[in-house]
């Protein structure tokens, strides 16, 4: 480390760093409760809050055939009524305490949440309990839910970047699950019946298809002992193993268009099927999308925000699922540039998947990613949901603790052959939702033209100009 | 027993900057943050969007830190930076692995020191910036409610327009304007530096001094504008049928006194017995009992002179009457002024309080930031410890008494939007 004090001071060269800290992940606990549900368990005393959460193995990609959103609304209901508590009384009791509790879906989990001062664990714990075990999904109650999803889904459709993912989606999978809709459509949600939320929840819900991550001001024994009070005696489905299979990549190009009323931007999405979340490959494939599009830094974004000011912000990622999910470049800007924009994008991933990236590019994004790393251990959330991650998607117990390692050794070889195997820019679905009229005819440079409505539909047969 | 309690340590540097030690070594992590008391108030009528715009440029190099630099240092670092712009303050913020403490000091000390900033960075970060109110304002559903509303509730102090300012004012910005906004209020005895995090603490001030202490402070005094705007007397209103906007929705903004005042932490728990959660009444009488409305929210927009409570309810339906929504929805505040609130949803009210000051400072970025606020708006950083004891000191009088003397109408700004379909 440098003498501060008794060297003059040097402006002009940035200081010397002191000596790489040593961090390893925290420690955390790994316990199960007397019905075979497994509890990690993340102790923090620094403030007197708790995070619990239940994961149940039972995400939108499960939603039937024709009933997209089944899984999202079974988690709105969830809060919505037990054998012991009304819909009021749940809110009034958590509320009370100045708590929240929260349930939603992602793809692949279904996600029940609680967050309260740690002098209410017993409340938490107590209200967590009644649902997952005592739901009755009441037929009132689904259709107030109904009412909010149709709210929530016409408040969505005014936003252009919701739109652009909805036919970004269904372009890239087509009739898979994930083209579909984790939050339902307009006639979907209607078809819903009270039958077919509890159908879901006897199917999916129990502690074998689930696991609880709690993080916060807990003592781990004392946790346990309540725990399995109020959880203990939770019975239900069995694992039900995913058959689903994995989605094809999309050939060739594709070009998508959903006319915006009143647009001033089009919000654009350039990619295709992307990685499952355990590919070996991630790591890599990591640092190679932060060097691409995953940082402020990144190709594209200072490409189209720093060198042509076409845009607010530009990013790229792959969301990576139990099946290989999207990988998508996303941006807004001005409806002039749309165009140029889609070009730039698309000279990028060529670039990317032409050339090997340089050494100062690759050492930057290792010393970002590798720097980071503490930053996102900050608070025990934090921490609770890396555990949750490694639970989830099934990755090395020991993940975290080897990830610097293996940023580290990454090289340009590395970064060139993922970009090879997993990015193909003569095969891109390249959608736009905007004001159509302007950008269609320079949209046709890329390919056929798809027009979509609002509602996600084809409107007419491919153009042809 | 006070929970979320911050701890610090204060001092002054001779070029009047004020410094702000908050050392935990939990993990090795270090969040350097910057504040200057300078926010869209600050502005010249003509330069509207201005001191955004400046927080945009202040990336884009300094003496010995060339374009694009700035960010490439941090990140390299492994850490991330932002900043972002109130009414008030412009706050600078950099979170990095703590051997990188150094860094952070060497950057923003830079931008402090001197002004180096080109024209080609200013077209650039218009061109952004832009975008930015494209995309956050324009083309958003409901995206002008704040730029409608800051209009109407006043007249003539500088809260009458939005940070972000508008396109005609930011295009006409020059690189002289942009010198003299920094020679104004990027002085040091403007600013407040906090550190917050794994640092040693006679080697931090160490660093600070060698990187600080030798920045000359400005030689002009700062003006602030004085609040003289008159009350308001009738209900100011508009509805907006030209905007496309998915639903039915009702708007409204009360003028109330500015943050740290008695009726402030009264204003804020009502906005929470109002809003905050299922039970809450707003969602409680107008989403779950009578269905007409998808949303509803109450919050004050906290500012250094009077800000604005907001309330507002999006209806479940589009071809929802807006009439009938707007008369829920001031029903329910009406029977506050009316009736007042129940001991039941006071306690509740402040024990959301409690676990929101908790949860908001469980990352040294939140700890930093709210140190960094207290010490501009009110001069002491130590009124972070002091917001929960003054909740609790609210009374079901106080509730009902600024229900009654801020929540009616003739205090009101209000916006009716109407799908235009």
């Amino acid at each position: 480390m440098q003498d501060s004090k008794n060297t003059p001071l040097d402006r002009s060269r940035p200081p010397e760093p002191g000596p790489l800290p040593k961090i390893a992940f925290p420690p955390f606990e790994a316990r199960r409760l007397s019905n075979g549900l497994s509890v990690y368990i993340v102790e923090d005393h620094e403030q007197p809050i708790l995070s619990i959460a239940l994961y149940l193995r039972a995400g939108a990609v499960l939603d039937p055939h024709h009933t997209e959103g089944l899984a999202a609304t079974v988690a709105d209901m969830l809060t919505k009524g037990t054998k012991r508590r009304s819909a009021t009384q749940i809110a009034e009791e958590i509320d009370f305490v100045g708590g929240s509790l929260m349930a939603g879906t992602s793809w692949d989990a279904l996600t029940i949440g609680v967050n309260v001062l740690s002098k209410y664990t017993k409340t938490a714990l107590d209200i967590l309990g009644d649902v997952v075990q005592n739901s009755t999904y009441p037929a009132e109650e689904l259709e107030r839910v109904r009412l909010q999803r149709l709210a929530g889904l016409r408040q969505a459709k005014a936003d252009a970047g919701f739109l652009a993912d909805m036919v970004f989606a269904k372009l890239v999978f087509a009739n898979h699950p994930y083209g579909k809709q984790a939050m339902g459509t307009t006639e979907s949600i209607e078809r819903i019946q009270q039958q077919d939320v509890i159908s879901f929840a006897n199917d999916y819900f129990g502690p074998e298809n689930a696991f609880l991550v709690a993080a916060g001001d807990v003592r781990s024994e004392d946790f346990m002992r309540q725990l399995e009070d109020y959880l203990g005696s939770w019975r239900g489905a069995p694992r039900i193993e995913d058959t689903i299979a994995p989605a094809p990549v999309v050939a060739g190009r594709h070009v998508g268009l959903i006319d915006k009323e009143g647009a001033v931007q089009s919000a654009i999405r350039i990619g295709n099927v992307g990685i499952p979340r355990n590919t070996p490959d991630y790591i890599p494939l990591t640092a190679l999308n932060t060097l691409l599009g995953g940082y402020f830094n990144s190709r594209i974004n200072l490409n189209l925000r720093e060198v042509h000011g076409f845009t607010y912000g530009a990013r790229s990622g792959f969301d990576a699922r139990i099946l290989p999910g999207p990988f998508a470049v996303s941006t807004e800007v001005r409806t002039e540039v749309t165009v140029r924009s889609a070009e730039e994008i698309v000279s990028e991933l060529t670039r990317i998947t032409s050339d090997f990236v340089t050494e100062e590019e690759l050492r930057m994004v290792k010393n970002y990613m590798i720097g980071n790393f503490p930053l996102q251990l900050e608070t025990p959330q934090q921490i609770a949901s890396r555990i949750a991650m490694i639970v989830l998607y099934g990755l090395d117990r020991d993940y975290y603790d080897t990830y610097r390692d293996k940023l580290a050794t990454l090289t340009v070889e590395d970064l060139y052959r993922v970009s090879r195997e997993y990015l193909n820019p003569s095969d891109l679905v390249i959608v736009a939702s905007g004001n159509v009229q302007a950008i269609e005819a320079g949209m046709a440079e890329f390919g056929e033209i798809e027009i979509f409505d609002e509602e996600g539909e084809r409107m007419h047969a491919p153009v042809t100009l | 027993m006070n929970p979320g309690r911050i701890d610090f340590e204060e001092y002054r540097l001779p070029n009047g900057l004020r410094v702000i030690l908050h050392e935990d070594h939990k993990v090795p992590v270090v969040c350097v943050n910057i504040a200057y008391h300078a926010g869209s108030k600050n502005e010249d009528v003509k330069r509207r969007g201005f001191a955004h715009l400046f927080e945009h440029l202040l990336f884009e190099g300094s003496r010995h830190v060339p374009r694009g630099a700035f960010d490439q240092h941090i990140v390299h670092a492994g850490g991330h930076d932002n900043a972002y712009t109130t009414e008030d303050i412009t706050n600078y913020y950099e979170v990095l692995p703590s051997h990188q403490l150094e860094l952070a000091l060497w950057l923003e000390s830079d931008r402090l020191l001197e002004f180096a900033i080109a024209n080609e960075s200013l077209e650039t970060q218009k061109s952004v910036v832009k975008e930015e109110k494209r995309e956050r304002y324009d083309n958003t559903p409901y995206g002008s409610v704040s730029i409608r509303m800051n209009r109407m509730a006043y007249t003539n102090f500088p809260y009458w327009w939005a940070v972000i300012g508008d396109m005609e004012t930011i295009e006409a910005a020059t690189l002289a304007d942009v010198r003299e906004f920094y020679e104004t209020f990027y002085i040091p005895s403007n600013a407040v530096l906090v550190l917050a995090g794994d640092f040693e603490r006679n080697r931090a001030m160490a660093l600070i001094d060698r990187y600080f202490a030798n920045i000359p402070n400005g030689r002009t005094t700062i003006e602030r504008p004085i609040f003289n705007d008159p009350p308001l007397t009738a209900e100011r209103r508009e509805i907006i049928r030209e905007e496309p906007v998915p639903l039915p929705a009702v708007f409204y903004a009360y003028r109330v006194p500015p943050e740290g005042t008695d009726e402030h932490f009264a204003l804020d728990l009502l906005s929470d017995i109002l809003s905050s959660g299922e039970s809450a009444r707003l969602h409680r009488k107008l989403v779950y009992d009578l269905q007409i409305a998808s949303e509803t929210a109450a919050y004050v927009d906290s500012r250094e002179c009077p800000g604005l409570f907001y309330s507002y309810a999006v209806a479940s339906e589009v071809d929802c009457e807006s009439a009938a929504l707007e008369a829920a929805f001031e029903q329910v505040l009406n029977e506050v002024a009316a009736n007042g609130v129940t001991e039941i949803e006071l306690e509740k009210a402040k024990n959301k309080m409690e676990a929101r000051t908790v949860a908001t400072r469980v990352t040294l970025q939140g700890k930093a930031d709210q140190l960094a606020h207290s010490a501009l708006i009110f001069g002491d950083p130590g009124v972070v410890n002091e917001s929960l004891g003054r909740y609790q000191k609210v009374t079901l009088d106080d509730i009902q008494h600024v229900a009654l003397r801020y929540l009616t109408p003739k205090n009101r700004c209000t916006l009716v939007y109407e799908p235009n379909h």
